[in-house]
């Protein structure tokens, strides 16, 4: 059972009328609009943001990520994070069809970290990706720093042992991508992902402590969403409440209420999910249902020799280790009416909470 | 203080011409208004580029160009106000290659005019020749097309170029070369801030001079400079190798400067003459991280992969 953050916040039912009535079963798939395109369709509202896919072999990696991906949810990777340079991986290959038409036209959703500083970019990357996703935010890594690990970019630039990269030290993450010269500008750098994925929509990601600001100047560059961070471990469930909310009042402040919102919470359950979509989250990260499985496999899998059998059982394990979680917040979210308010979606006995969230404040 | 480019006409749009009115309106300034003052007068630039052949590079990049300026060599000829960005690559990528993989078809562009995201990832082997200026994000992620624009480039040139080259008559905004990991970038004139930024591999050559924070982040690759730079030169984590004939107004803390190695003399000298840039190697400094040139010094000059 996975903590709740969100557990002061209660999805309310729809209010007992005086008419005997069914309600509908809202589906969790969503269309993602794009800029003169045809929108994208988006089957479950979930997302795998940052793969610990450095603490995979490279092919169990591709093996989770595509298996994970088989799931509908959205997976985040580079060709060379999952990938060997003399094989397609599964995650890019094409999904097998009986339906002649459609063979070789679809693909497993996936999404391309599009980072400032482009280590391990490969110009494949951009193919048939579902989403590309500009990262403008420098956060830490696991050992807190704001680098990049000397085995993470040995993967990403496929460096020999004898020949390290940088030395073989820690290379320092960036902010802003060295040929984007302001956010305004950044609409030119949008339009060029958006030819050169032309099968993408082109997100930006954004960290969470200066929203007033990030959030009006992301919308400046025109992406077709927005991904917003949140995932620090010191964000109590109010103040997650509260960012998703208030993200949301810009973007709509903005004129952008159609557009999706993309949340890396961090910890959550499944309740947790649905209410951030309650809140106006589009999508949100499901890093911390994911990564228990990287570390399962990082513990049974040697990276030399490991059993073939288990390789082989990886789809099935991820089904089994995710399928409950996700059909939940399927069930939840087909409750969540997409015209209703915030208030009427949520409700919580507390006025902090009220307050922080815009939900209705429940007197007992 | 470096020169710093600006283009000779507003950019706009590549995508459908429709929309190239309300993008050229969207994004008048191509640098930040600090630099502004420092850019070069409308006379010098593009249309008004020298064809002063006693100009090491230009007599370089002339020469190179000489077999195929007649018109009658020209193989093929596309008009960029008359194709979409997508109609152009395909258009290129559809004729057909000789046998003779030596022998790259020529292909004459048209109708520049400060287009963004012009000719990316074209991924064909064909020789283009680009009449006219181009906005941002020229030629993105090229690899083997080989490219020679006669007119400046906007920001992020050659963006994660894995091969081919790219040479530019004219000058450059910033971010040249931004991520490339293979390949030549050469800008025959001068360039903006953080060129080579990122990068991964290849070899970046600015005749002129460059600004600010030239090889940030960059992990590997050859930068020469043949003018003066400005301010954080280098970066003290990098392996690139980065050349400098003027002067740089500061470098990068935990960066110095050294005299080539004999290695690296012949490495220069060879990239110079590729380049059509006359000039001796040993005019030139390498800009290199202080640990590495003390790991150098330590083991007598051999090199030490592993120096952080």
């Amino acid at each position: 059972m996975k903590s709740e953050r969100l557990s002061n916040l209660h999805l309310l039912p729809p209010q007992a009328t005086g008419v005997w009535a069914t309600n509908p079963l809202y589906p969790a798939a969503k269309q993602v609009p794009r800029r003169g395109k045809a929108a994208l369709e988006m089957e479950l509202p979930l997302f795998w943001y940052e793969p610990p896919w450095i603490r995979l072999p490279i092919e169990v990696a591709g093996r989770l990520a595509a298996s994970v991906a088989n799931l509908d949810v959205v997976v985040s990777a580079l060709r060379r994070d999952v990938a060997s340079d003399d094989e397609q991986g599964e995650l890019f290959a094409p999904i097998e069809t009986s339906d002649e038409s459609h063979r070789s036209s679809r693909f497993l959703p996936r999404m391309t970290p599009y980072r400032a500083e482009r280590y391990g970019f490969l110009p494949t990357d951009f193919d048939d990706t579902m989403i590309v996703d500009v990262r403008l935010s420098a956060m830490p890594n696991a050992s807190g720093r704001l680098a990049y690990s000397p085995e993470q970019l040995k993967r990403w630039e496929r460096a020999s042992d004898d020949s390290p990269i940088g030395g073989g030290g820690h290379v320092a993450t960036a902010s802003f991508p060295t040929d984007v010269v302001s956010l305004k500008q950044a609409r030119i750098k949008l339009e060029q992902l958006r030819q050169l994925a032309p099968n993408a929509a082109v997100f930006v990601s954004i960290g969470c402590y200066s929203l007033e600001e990030e959030v009006s100047a992301s919308l400046v560059s025109q992406p077709d969403g927005l991904i917003v961070r949140m995932d620090q471990p010191e964000l109590e469930g109010i103040q997650l409440a509260a960012l998703v909310r208030r993200t949301r009042s810009l973007m709509d402040e903005a004129g952008c209420n159609e557009l999706p919102l993309w949340i890396v919470p961090g910890e959550v359950s499944a309740r947790d999910v649905a209410k951030l979509i309650a809140l106006g989250a589009s999508a949100v990260a499901i890093d911390s249902w994911c990564n228990p499985l990287v570390d399962f496999l990082n513990e049974s899998l040697s990276e030399t020799r490991y059993d073939r059998s288990a390789f082989n059982e990886i789809p099935a394990l991820a089904s089994q280790h995710l399928w409950d979680d996700i059909d939940h917040v399927i069930g939840l979210h087909s409750a969540i009416s997409p015209d209703a308010t915030v208030a009427q979606r949520l409700g919580t006995f507390h006025p902090r909470w009220a307050k922080a969230c815009d939900a209705s404040l429940i007197t007992p | 203080m470096p020169h710093v480019p600006k283009p000779t006409t507003p950019p706009r749009s590549a995508s459908p011409p429709a929309a190239a009115a309300n993008s050229a309106a969207d994004s008048p300034a191509k640098l930040p208004p600090g630099l502004q003052a420092e850019a070069i007068s409308d006379s010098d630039s593009a249309s008004g580029l020298s064809t002063d052949l006693s100009h090491d590079s230009l007599a370089g990049f002339d020469q190179e160009s000489v077999d195929v300026s007649a018109a009658t060599e020209l193989e093929h000829e596309f008009s960029m106000e008359d194709l979409y960005e997508a109609e152009l690559r395909k258009a290129i990528r559809s004729i057909e290659l000789p046998a003779d993989e030596e022998k790259l078809p020529r292909i004459e562009i048209r109708g520049a005019n400060g287009q963004h995201g012009a000719l990316m990832r074209i991924d064909y082997p064909v020789k283009l020749r680009v009449r006219g200026s181009l906005g941002d994000y020229a030629f993105a992620f090229n690899s083997q097309t080989v490219v020679k624009v006669f007119g400046n480039v906007g920001h992020g040139v050659a963006e994660g170029m894995t091969s081919g080259s790219v040479r530019i008559r004219g000058h450059a905004g910033h971010g040249a070369g931004t991520a490339m990991s293979g390949g030549t970038l050469g800008i025959y004139g001068s360039a903006g801030d953080r060129v080579g930024g990122a990068m991964r591999g290849g070899g970046l050559f600015v005749r002129g001079s460059v600004g600010n924070d030239v090889g940030l982040g960059a992990l590997g690759g050859t930068i020469v400079i043949g003018g003066d730079a400005g301010e954080n030169l280098g970066d003290p984590t990098s392996d690139i190798a980065v050349f400098i004939r003027g002067k740089a107004a500061s470098l990068a803390a935990g960066v110095t400067e050294a005299p080539l190695r004999k290695k690296q003399e012949v490495q220069l000298g060879l990239l110079l003459i590729s380049a059509g840039i006359r000039g001796d190697a040993t005019d030139f400094r390498r800009i290199v991280p202080t640990a590495k040139l003390e790991a150098e010094k330590a083991a007598r000059g051999e090199v030490v992969p592993n120096w952080r």
